[in-house]
Formats: structure tokens, C-alpha cells, sequence
């Protein structure tokens, strides 16, 4: 016999005792080709499904999940015993008004259609461009696509369903010189198959390791500085925590009573886009059923919303964004953003360069996620970045330390944002020029 | 299960085949001030097949066990594709098949206290952080324990039934005042039981206070410092700055690196002892055999400052000519194991606290940290919080201290290894590639380094 998660049958022993109910079904199938040192390493397929179930009894909220075909009896009374000690639950599981079927923002078929031989192709076509620049270099390529199924059923007549692709890709190469090491590294991560995106992504590597095999020294002191879009999305950190509408509904976030005021440059505009085309997160209604839409965080400069699921919505009174996400199977839907987008500007990224005559181009911060992000601080090693002299690349500059507020770098500190952008996880941003950052280097 | 799972790994056309098998119960308790974030129980079942064919790896994980056979198929068929495309045999190190049973100890009943006993515990310190008063406006409590069952076998021979329980937490006072935000943070866990979430009480008023403090205190001026580590700072410095670096897998398959990282070099002062043991009673990362059915051990990298080992899955010890040391690890059925960190330590010195102190003119004392992260040679970690060291005595407290430098020159600048050793855990955990997080220990006393960059306002 073949044991199946059934949803239908799990919310319909639920709401035999309880007041209301909402199922989460996901499967997956996720394949990824992996090389290691210049070679084909592995190959995977990890084929997952469970189920996630949220109750409402005597008024307060349970939840459990279970990966087990079969188990429903038992999900069914874990979240009863979670209800028992729940809070009491100020929202109600939103009704009908959620999507059936494919919809082709979401689901590319290029992706699904992705053979494994292709990807080996795309991961050793890498290698062979970093072998045949340095064979002593040691070549590392992710390459994955998959296909995810979503359905949300709940007893106040929701009933949706979303199929959605992902493709990523990522791309490293580590070298080790006497005893520098230097590693460089590029990935994407999108629902669609961007082929031209892919060798972008592998000559930016390529270039990286190029410029990074001298190392120049650097005094410590303020310098302007162009952040690349992964070392940009660390300035995003602190935003990310003081927008979320748990944040602010328990007055932890600097932000609760700022709302429609200007506290950043004019030129910075940061939009949640869940149904951005292409984007990695992308989806038609929320992990909570309610449905997606564009929702400006910050507009001109001005803190114009906050990131809402029910349960911080009903806490400020309002409706939800659409931003209840789970962050596994295990977790219950809290605030959480989908495709965070930093508006660009209208500067090609060559203009900033030509015209910096001496200040640091970073490309990658370590550790830069472990401040105290709700104070704005962004604190980081350098791990890949380099010296800029009248606009040209100098060298690779080690054992620095980057440190400004997030809040100031786009703010006062902010001297301007690229015309070009680049994914970074789930941010999509340009290239971010700022004046007088603190760098802290070994010489004191 | 056993003659399921010993069936499915039988004469395969494959070099080698194991199967994975875990269920897990996870509890969950969160606070996010005075709201009860969630309070919940979850079941998890799944399994994994990885096969190896030549040189090359194939692996397959589901929820299903009715189709076991078809993913035996599919991790073969995939190592196949592999083996293709690559020359070099993976040449996986000899190890005695075993056949055994790892139950919890007899005093370990993860039943022993319900759900409601944890939440009473986790509420009274949710309370005594809420009730501190100004300026102490929330708090947020992360709790969780996983019972695993996990079932393994291999085409070795090897038949494993293990069952741990891993209890992991963290309480974090937030206070504010005047737009500043500061954290009081402390994290737990360990693998000997509910210990160390009835333990946390007389932790949770001084983290209050900290916080409190922490808001009158300046960022502290950036610029190379002399600096003394608290044991769990300490931990965690050894665990990213020189832990990862001594993985296997980052060092069998690369020539130059293997010069660096040569046995016998010498890497810090003689007084400088690194393990890493999978036997810490207690310690989170305490287990009996790795995720390939290998004995665990206690394993030193680092003898009075010369390089002595490294971590090894079957694998990187067969390319290295060198012992297996238990130390291949998956996060869970869902990912292969690789070389991963047990419970990583500086064994504890002769040097006390008070005279470390002592001889430093200007320098930090750094306690706790948030997190740290590695990349190569360079490491960073933010404290938790710190102190300014002033003509040999702790003075006034800073904030915002982090801390990063270069591996090989960080460890030959320490210079005193402390007598206060202490082993730590966290739901933090450790992240490589995709795996995290994966429950570690780290343990170490008191130590102080030379010349150690502090990021903060530039000097």
C-alpha cells in the first residue's frame, strides 16, 4: 500500500474539532550537479513532500507539520496540544481568491526541461575557462533546477495551487599562492533560465580572480566606496529587520512611529516584489493564502510600509502585505519578503569608477550579517575587494575591515546607485557608491 | 527496518552504497515579547541513498520508503553519469564494519518533561526578562529539541540504530532608549538532556543588564588591539578561524593548500593544544559513529603548536593516505555527509584570568558572540559584548566589536592559553554550504591574542 499526503483529508479530520483550519502541501524535486576542484563531484536528486497544518481552537492558534505519508491522525492532534498553550488569535484564515494551475510568471518550462547532461555542460564549460587561465586554479560550479508544487486549502474556502521553477546557479574559484588564498565566487538564483546571465556570471568570476592575485597595502581612514550588489545587499540586512511588521508591532524597530517620514536619500526606492517575472520568490498568493502584490517599503527616501502577515497585521490593525512566508516546513508563517528590490539609478557603474580617484571597489563582505542589525550597524571583513586608483583596478586589499550604518550609507553617506543591477539571494540591486566609510586594517 | 535497509544496499552494481533512514520529532518554542510565537511539535521521516561508482558520487533522498528501490536506482545511476566524466577513483579508507546500537543513556528520557513544563520554564524567563523594566523593551526566546531515530547501513556490512536528542536555545533581552537599539544575548545546548534549559535562570537578569549598559556605551575606536577572548568567544574563534581549514575536503584535492596545512608545521606557541572530539559527554556535538558508520574519536589538530591532524570523511583519509577520524557529518537525510566539526576546542593552559590581564596597557576583553563566518585564511566574529582593557584592569564597556584577521599570523600571535576551559552550545549551530545548522560543540578557556583587528569607528 502506498501511503499519500492528502490535505483535503487532514483539514476535514481537523475541523472535526476545531473552529478552523489551514493546510500547507509542498513537494518538490530539486536536482543539483555539483564540481569540486575542477571536476564533477556529484550528482543529486532530493525528492520532498509534507504537509504543514495550522488550527484555531477555543480561539488560539496550533500548528504542527510531518513529513511521514500517513501521519494525519497524528498532525491532526500535534496542533490541537500546540492550540492548548497558543495565543489567542486575532485574525482569520483569508477566503477564496487564490490562483489554480500554472501560471507562466512562475513556472518555466526551460527550467523543468533542464537535462542533467546540460547542467554537466554548464558546470564544465566553467572549469575548462578557469583551467585554461590558471591550471593551478581550482574551479567549484553549483548548477540546480526545480519544480515546487504549492497548495493551500483552509476552512474559510481557500483553495489554491502554484507550480514554480528555480534555477541556480553559483561559481567559484579558489587559488592559493604561497600563502595567499584568494576565492571568488558568483551566483543567481531565478525562476526562469537566463542562459546569458550564466556566462556573465562566470566571466565576472574569472575577472575577480584576475584582479585579485596582487595584493596592495591600505592604511586605515575613510574612503568612498562602491559596494557591488552582493556586498550591498549586507546594507539591506537592517532594513530588512527594521521593516518587518513583528519588529515594529513589538516597538523594537527604530521605525514603529516613522512611518511617512523622509529618512534616507531621495534617489532610494526599495520595493517587495513577489510578482516580479523571473524572480526566485515569486508567487501568486503568500504561505498564508493571501495574495501577492508589489508593496513599496521605501519610497523617495520616504519609510513608506512595513512587511506584514496576519498575525502582525491584526496586531497593528491592518491588513496583511501578502508577506506571510515559511521559512521551512517546520515553521510557522512569520513576516518574511520575497523579491526585495533596490531601485537603480541612472550612472553606469564606468562613470562612478572613472571618476573615484582613490577608494575601494568590494565585491564581498564576510560576516557582515552578525551586528546589531536593528541599530543599522554593518560590520565586515573585506573578502573580496580592491583598490581603485583614478578609476583603475590596483589590486586586492586583505585584512580590512568595513564598518558603517546601513541607515547613513543610504542616507548622507550615499554618493549614488548604478544604472546596472545584479542579483544577490532574493535582491535584486546596483551597484551602491558611498562617501567616507571607516576602514580598519592590520596597521592600525 | 534492518533487513530492509541491509537488502537495499546488497550486491549493487556500485563500488560502494548506504542508506540513511531518520525520524525526527522536533519541538519548537518561540517568544517574541510577550507574544507565544509558536509552540509546536513536528514529525520527520525521510531517507537517503548515495552511491559510489569509480570517482563518482550519486545520491537520492526522499520522504517515501515504499520506493526505496527506485532511489537506489537513481543514486547509481547517477554516480554512474559521474563516473563518466571523471578519471581518478575515489579510493574511500578501510573501516571494520560494525553492527551496534547507540540508544539514548538510561537517565536520558526525552519524555521526561512535556511540552507544558518547557513552556513554563521558557515563559518564567520570558517574564524576568520582560519584567527588568526600562529600558529593557522585549525580549525574544528561541527553543528546540530534536529526537532523532536514524537507522544506516552500508554495502560494507556496517548496521547502525542510533537515537539523540539535542536540546538548543537562546534568550535575547532587547533594550532601547532614544532611537538605539541594543542585545543582551545568551545561547545554550547541549546533548545531555533538558541541563541546559533549566539552567539559564540566574543567566537571564545579567543579560538584562548587559543590554541595559550597553546602550550608555561608546562604538568602540577601531584599530589593532591586544585582546583577551571569554571561553566562548574563544570557542567559536578556533572553530571558524582554524576548524574549517582543517576539513578534509578542503585540503585532499588541493596540492598547494596541503603544503600550507603540512603535518608538523608549526602553527601557534607550544602552549596551544586543538581537538576535536566527537566523545564530549554532553557536548553537542558529541556522537558514537559519524553519518558513514565510522567510530567516532577524540581527534588533535593542534599538539604544543604544531599541525598533528585533520577531519576526514572516508573519502579525503583514502585520497590522504591518512586515518579515518568519524568525522563525516550530514546536517540530515536530505544532504550526503561531509567533513564537519564535532565539538572543536583549545584544551585548556595554566594561565588565569587576572594575569592576562595584567600585562595588557590597551586592549579588549571580548565576551559571547553573535556569529562568525570563514573564508579561506580570513575570519570574523562579532562579540556579544566587550570591555575596553585599560593598564592591566577591565575598564569601561564598548559595543559594536568585531573582530577579523588572518589565521596563520591570529594564531601564532596567542600568547596566553587559559585554566578555565568550558565547553558551549547554540541553536546557531555551524553552515557550510547548504547544511545548516549543524549542532557543534566548542569549547575552550580564557585566551589572548596579539595585534588583533577590531572594526569600529576609524581611528
Amino acid at each position: 500500500m502506498t501511503a499519500q499526503f492528502r490535505p483535503e483529508r487532514v483539514l476535514e479530520r481537523a475541523m472535526a474539532r476545531c473552529e478552523a483550519g489551514e493546510v500547507y502541501h509542498r513537494s518538490a524535486t530539486r536536482t543539483p550537479v555539483e564540481f569540486e576542484n575542477s571536476r564533477l563531484k556529484q550528482v543529486r536528486t532530493a525528492t520532498s513532500e509534507g504537509l504543514a497544518l495550522r488550527v484555531i481552537v477555543g480561539g488560539r492558534l496550533g500548528f504542527s507539520s510531518t513529513t511521514l505519508p500517513g501521519d494525519e491522525d497524528g498532525l491532526v492532534q500535534r496542533a490541537i496540544a500546540s492550540a492548548a498553550y497558543g495565543d489567542e488569535v486575532a485574525f482569520s484564515f483569508p477566503g477564496p481568491g487564490g490562483t489554480h494551475g500554472t501560471e507562466t510568471r512562475f513556472h518555466h518550462a526551460p527550467v523543468e526541461g533542464l537535462s542533467v547532461e546540460r547542467m554537466i555542460d554548464i558546470g564544465q564549460d566553467f572549469v575548462s575557462r578557469v583551467v585554461h587561465y590558471e591550471p593551478a586554479a581550482l574551479a567549484g560550479a553549483g548548477i540546480d533546477r526545480e519544480s515546487r508544487e504549492v497548495r493551500l486549502i483552509n476552512s474559510s474556502g481557500m483553495d489554491g495551487a502554484y507550480r514554480r521553477t528555480s534555477f541556480g546557479a553559483a561559481f567559484a574559484i579558489d587559488l592559493v599562492e604561497g600563502e595567499n588564498l584568494l576565492s571568488v565566487w558568483e551566483s543567481q538564483r531565478t525562476s526562469d533560465y537566463p542562459e546569458s546571465t550564466i556566462v556573465a556570471l562566470k566571466e565576472a568570476a574569472i575577472r575577480h580572480l584576475q584582479l585579485g592575485r596582487v595584493n596592495v597595502p591600505l592604511a586605515a581612514g575613510a574612503y568612498p566606496v562602491i559596494l557591488g550588489p552582493h556586498a550591498a545587499a549586507d546594507l539591506l540586512g537592517p532594513f530588512r529587520e527594521s521593516l518587518n511588521g513583528e519588529a515594529v508591532a513589538r516597538g523594537i524597530s527604530p521605525w514603529s512611529q516613522r512611518q511617512g517620514e523622509l529618512a534616507f536619500a531621495k534617489s532610494v526606492t526599495m520595493t517587495d516584489d513577489p510578482l516580479l517575472p523571473g524572480g526566485p520568490l515569486s508567487a501568486p498568493f503568500d504561505d498564508e493564502g493571501c495574495p501577492t502584490r508589489a508593496n513599496n517599503l521605501v519610497e523617495t527616501g520616504v519609510i513608506q510600509d512595513f512587511y506584514l502577515d496576519l498575525k502582525s497585521a491584526a496586531s497593528l490593525g491592518r491588513k496583511s502585505s501578502g508577506n506571510g512566508g515559511r521559512r521551512g516546513l517546520e515553521a510557522p508563517p512569520s513576516p518574511t519578503l520575497s523579491n526585495l528590490v533596490l531601485a537603480p539609478g541612472h550612472t553606469p557603474l564606468a562613470d562612478f569608477l572613472r571618476d573615484m580617484r582613490r577608494g575601494l571597489f568590494v565585491v564581498q563582505l564576510m560576516g557582515a550579517w552578525a551586528g546589531n542589525l536593528l541599530a543599522g550597524e554593518v560590520s565586515g571583513n573585506i573578502v573580496l575587494g580592491f583598490l581603485v586608483e583614478d578609476g583603475e583596478f590596483r589590486g586586492r586589499v586583505k585584512d580590512c575591515m568595513l564598518s558603517v550604518n546601513a541607515f547613513e550609507a543610504l542616507g548622507t553617506r550615499l554618493r549614488g546607485l548604478s544604472r546596472e543591477t545584479g542579483w544577490s539571494d532574493n535582491c535584486c540591486l546596483p551597484f551602491v557608491v558611498l562617501d567616507g566609510v571607516s576602514i580598519t586594517t592590520r596597521s592600525g | 527496518m534492518r533487513s530492509l535497509l541491509r537488502e537495499a544496499v546488497r550486491g549493487k552494481a556500485a563500488d560502494f552504497v548506504e542508506v540513511r533512514v531518520e525520524e525526527t520529532r522536533t519541538t519548537n518554542i518561540q517568544f517574541q515579547g510577550p507574544t507565544l510565537q509558536n509552540l509546536a511539535e513536528s514529525l520527520s521521516f525521510g531517507g537517503s541513498v548515495r552511491a559510489l561508482v569509480g570517482g563518482g558520487w550519486g545520491f537520492a533522498s526522499f520522504n517515501r520508503l515504499d520506493d526505496l528501490e527506485r532511489h537506489v536506482k537513481l543514486a547509481i545511476s547517477h554516480a554512474e553519469t559521474v563516473a563518466r566524466a571523471v578519471k581518478v577513483p575515489a579510493r574511500l579508507a578501510p573501516v571494520d564494519p560494525a553492527v551496534d546500537t547507540v540508544p539514548l543513556p538510561p537517565d536520558l528520557d526525552p519524555a521526561s518533561l512535556s511540552l507544558r513544563e518547557k513552556k513554563v520554564i521558557l515563559e518564567d524567563y520570558n517574564s524576568a526578562i520582560l519584567g527588568f523594566g526600562p529600558p529593557i523593551v522585549s525580549s525574544r526566546i528561541r527553543y528546540r529539541d530534536i529526537h532523532t531515530r536514524l537507522y544506516y547501513a552500508n554495502s560494507d556490512g556496517t548496521y547502525l540504530e542510533q537515537e539523540r536528542l539535542d536540546v538548543a536555545g537562546s534568550l535575547t533581552a532587547v533594550a532601547r532608549r532614544d532611537g538605539l537599539t541594543q542585545l543582551g544575548f545568551r545561547s545554550f545546548g547541549g546533548k545531555a538532556g533538558y541541563g541546559s534549559l533549566k539552567a539559564q535562570g540566574p543567566v537571564v537578569i545579567e543579560r538584562c543588564e548587559a543590554a541595559r549598559d550597553m546602550l550608555a556605551a561608546p562604538v568602540v575606536q577601531g584599530g589593532e588591539y591586544a585582546v583577551v577572548l571569554d571561553p566562548e568567544l574563544a570557542g567559536i574563534f578556533v572553530h571558524e578561524a582554524f576548524g574549517h581549514l582543517s576539513e578534509g575536503d578542503n585540503v585532499y584535492e588541493n596540492p598547494r593548500l596541503q603544503e600550507i596545512m603540512t603535518l608538523g608545521r608549526r602553527f601557534g606557541p607550544p602552549s596551544l593544544n586543538v581537538f576535536d572530539s566527537g566523545r564530549e559527554a554532553g557536548s553537542q556535538g558529541y556522537m558514537h559513529y559519524d553519518d558513514e558508520g565510522v567510530p567516532t574519536q577524540k581527534t588533535y589538530l593542534i599538539k604544543d603548536g604544531l599541525l598533528v591532524g585533520r577531519l576526514h570523511s572516508r573519502e579525503t583519509a583514502g585520497r590522504m593516505g591518512e586515518a579515518v577520524t568519524g568525522s563525516a557529518r550530514a546536517l540530515d537525510y536530505r544532504f550526503p555527509p561531509i567533513p564537519r566539526m564535532r565539538t572543536t576546542a583549545i584544551a585548556a593552559g595554566e594561565a588565569r584570568f587576572d594575569e592576562m590581564l595584567a600585562e595588557i596597557e590597551l586592549g579588549v576583553y571580548a565576551k559571547g558572540a553573535y556569529g562568525g563566518q570563514t573564508a579561506g585564511e580570513m575570519f570574523t566574529f562579532t562579540a556579544g559584548e566587550a570591555f575596553m582593557i585599560r593598564e592591566g584592569k577591565l575598564a569601561e564597556r564598548v559595543r559594536d566589536v568585531t573582530l577579523t584577521g588572518n589565521v596563520f599570523a591570529t594564531l601564532q600571535n596567542i600568547d596566553r592559553v587559559g585554566d578555565d576551559y568550558v565547553i558551549h552550545g547554540s541553536a546557531g549551530g555551524c553552515g557550510k554550504g547548504e547544511q545548516s545548522p549543524l549542532p557543534v560543540g566548542e569549547g575552550a578557556p580564557h585566551i589572548r591574542i596579539q595585534k588583533v583587528v577590531v572594526g569600529g569607528k576609524a581611528g
